[in-house]
């Protein structure tokens, strides 16, 4: 868009200068070189006359002869315009220069000559424009007349050479005053493409972060900056109002997700209740199957609830508080202990490790969600003594906690859809589980504005590591005071 | 037992008052929220759903209180914190979301009217803080000491929590969420196998695996005879 905007403006003053600057020199020329014509054809005339005499007296009166030639001979010295003189018959009779000296006299020089033989006058005769690289001379030929009719014809041979450097220098003027309207043009329209881009730009950021924010189910931004044009105001204006709708889609598919898992409790409420109240009233064959379809309504209440919770963990960035930070050891050691009767009973070594004292933001509620998530993960996949190693993280100026389970660990493009929602590992469909907790582990840090990586571990198993953002620092000030 | 239901639900209240019923409970339903106050006369418990069609339950829930000490088990589809604080900050006794397992509710009903009772005698002794002896088991939870037979039992923190909240419960039925609510304080994805796996060590460490009876699909309870 810059470059194409660049290419505009610098197209316009390029036509421009052209326009301009052509015109110009072609006028300056032409001036300058009819300025030249006008002297030299006076020059001519009065040599046409004066070569009456040397031309009737020729064949008698060496005098004249001698006298006009002394005259054109002197000119040429001066001004470096060879003079000639024809009789009627075109034949050389006089010259300003040794023959060997005279210009080349073939072509052009011997048809004014004709013409000028034939009674007509240079001036009625329009001549060329010369163009710098026209090396040929301004060649004027004017008829002798005596009593009106043609004796002979005098000729001037100019050389235009001063004449095409003085038009060389003109034109590259000219040039240059061209040149220098491109340059002024570029420099004139790299801050007015940059001034006309502006609002654009500002869109376009403006679009990438609230599209960022609405994915994530970020608080609604600020409408986008209504500056620059008309035209881009009124598409800030339109965007502003698809990412509302996007919003409210969003909002309202999420809303319908917390609703329809509402609406199916009091169903699901009346099932268990009428399967509970069948409790010793089905035949001794029939037990199993009722116990099997109190199981599944449980099952079906678990879905239910991991469908709120992944309701809820999608709307935390919109009601959550931004600012909660949380001491990670705390919430860490408090989940490790809670899962620690588990993982004994089942012989797997819960170990826990990393840096001590770190803090990230995120509330500790979600935290705990996301720690519940990945340890219950991790303790169903690691066998009987096997480890899971707990670890906090400080990196590249995020902080984190990873879970390294020694399960059979993750093909790249089953840890690519993990976090999916009722996604689960192939060959581990019946595992129990809603197949929601990396999911809502997954959107939880994304609500905190964290990220939840899932990694292969050295050995096999799987690494599952959330980062957050470090709490905002402290104003300066504290940090010399915590320094002693 | 005297249970007033309000619930606008026909399918969930016809399946509930038979199961109240065996429970040995009697019932009077209502399916709305207007006027309930006039039929508290003779109630033991109000079971109160908060999606009503014509009032919030939790207005219902004030008004109640305002005129009675009855005791109030909020019933509902509603299960976020957020919802459970504002229905007991209402004056609510406990709060159970749907859906719930029969075992549970009728779990609960007792547990708040027992809770009202105390509170009106003015005899309120502090929770769990009494010794309990069953069988041959002995509980002390001030001095934090199991004995069974004479012989002390060595027990951490969250086990005796656990056996201490059965005993107290004296043979009624404790469900899962109830007991990992009390000991844990919330549940979590591993909170039912967690508790099953302190089940399981406490059964060991008494050398009872009698004692506490497991209600399948709802939780454990105490058996305090060998029945």
């Amino acid at each position: 868009m810059r470059s194409r905007l660049l290419l505009v403006v610098l197209v316009l003053v390029g036509l421009l200068a052209v326009g301009l600057g052509v015109p110009l020199a072609l006028t300056d020329s032409q001036r300058t070189q009819e300025e030249v014509f006008t002297d030299r054809l006076t020059d001519t005339i009065s040599f046409a006359s004066a070569a009456q005499r040397a031309l009737i007296e020729s064949p008698q009166g060496r005098s004249a002869t001698t006298a006009f030639a002394a005259e054109i001979t002197r000119y040429d010295e001066v001004y470096g315009v060879a003079v000639l003189a024809f009789d009627r018959s075109g034949e050389l009779l006089a010259a300003s220069r040794p023959s060997e000296r005279l210009p080349e006299l073939a072509g052009e020089p011997t048809e004014r000559l004709t013409v000028a033989l034939a009674g007509r006058r240079s001036a009625s005769t329009a001549y060329p424009l010369l163009m710098p690289w026209d090396t040929a001379p301004i060649v004027l030929a004017e008829p002798v007349l005596v009593d009106g009719e043609v004796v002979g014809a005098a000729m001037t041979v100019s050389p235009t050479g001063a004449l095409r450097a003085a038009q060389v220098r003109t034109w590259s003027v000219i040039a240059g005053a061209a040149v220098l309207a491109l340059l002024a043009g570029t420099l004139v329209a790299l801050p007015l493409t940059a001034w006309v881009l502006r609002p654009v730009r500002r869109l376009d950021e403006a679009m990438d972060r609230i599209g960022t924010a609405v994915l994530a189910g970020g608080p609604p931004e600020q409408p986008t900056r209504r500056t620059g044009p008309p035209e881009l105001r009124s598409l800030a204006g339109s965007f502003d109002r698809m990412s509302t709708t996007v919003r409210e889609a969003i909002a309202g598919q999420r809303a319908f997700v917390a609703d329809a898992s509402h609406q199916l409790r009091n169903p699901l409420t009346a099932l268990r209740l009428r399967l509970s109240n069948l409790d010793g009233a089905v035949a001794p064959g029939a037990a199993d199957d009722h116990l099997a379809a109190m199981e599944e309504a449980e099952r079906l209440s678990r879905v239910l609830d991991g469908l709120l919770a992944l309701a809820r963990a999608e709307r935390a960035a919109e009601t959550g508080d931004p600012d909660a930070v949380t001491e990670l050891d705390a919430v860490v050691d408090d989940r490790v202990e809670n899962w620690r009767p588990l993982a004994e009973h089942t012989g797997v070594e819960l170990l826990r490790g990393g840096p001590l004292g770190l803090r990230a933001r995120i509330d500790p509620a979600g935290l705990e969600t996301v720690l519940d998530a990945v340890l219950d993960n991790a303790l169903k996949y690691t066998p009987s003594g096997g480890r899971v190693r707990v670890e906090t993280l400080r990196a590249a100026g995020r902080v984190g906690v990873s879970v390294v389970d020694a399960g059979p660990g993750m093909p790249a493009e089953d840890r690519a859809r993990a976090t999916d929602r009722f996604w689960r590992a192939p060959g581990q469909v019946n595992l129990e589980g809603s197949g929601l907790g990396l999911a809502i582990a997954a959107r939880t840090a994304a609500a905190a504005g964290g990220v939840l990586v899932l990694d292969p571990a050295h050995g096999g198993g799987l690494r599952v590591a959330i980062w957050l953002d470090p709490p905002a620092r402290r104003p300066p000030g504290g940090a010399g005071a915590a320094a002693q | 037992m005297h249970i007033l239901l309000i619930e606008d639900d026909d399918r969930v209240a016809a399946a509930l008052r038979p199961a109240l019923h065996r429970h040995g409970m009697t019932t009077t339903r209502l399916d709305h929220g207007r006027g309930v106050v006039e039929h508290l006369d003779g109630v033991d418990v109000v079971l109160l759903d908060l999606g009503l069609p014509d009032s919030d339950g939790l207005d219902v829930c004030r008004a109640i209180r305002a005129v009675s000490e009855v005791p109030v088990l909020i019933v509902t589809a509603r299960g976020e914190v957020s919802d459970r604080i504002a229905g007991l900050h209402t004056g609510a006794d406990d709060y159970l979301v749907k859906p719930y397992d029969i075992g549970e509710l009728v779990a609960r009903v007792h547990a708040v009217q027992r809770r009202r009772k105390v509170g009106a005698d003015g005899t309120v002794t502090p929770a769990g803080a009494s010794p309990v002896t069953v069988g041959d088991v002995h509980l002390d939870p001030e001095r934090h000491e199991v004995t069974v037979a004479g012989r002390e039992v060595v027990l951490t923190r969250k086990e005796f929590q656990v056996l201490a909240l059965l005993a107290r419960a004296d043979g009624a039925v404790c469900t899962r969420a109830q007991i990992v609510s009390e000991v844990w304080g919330r549940g979590w994805a591993g909170a039912n196998r967690t508790l099953d796996v302190h089940v399981a060590t406490l059964r060991t460490k008494l050398g009872r695996p009698e004692l506490i009876r497991t209600v399948r699909g709802v939780g454990y309870r105490f058996a305090a005879t060998e029945d």
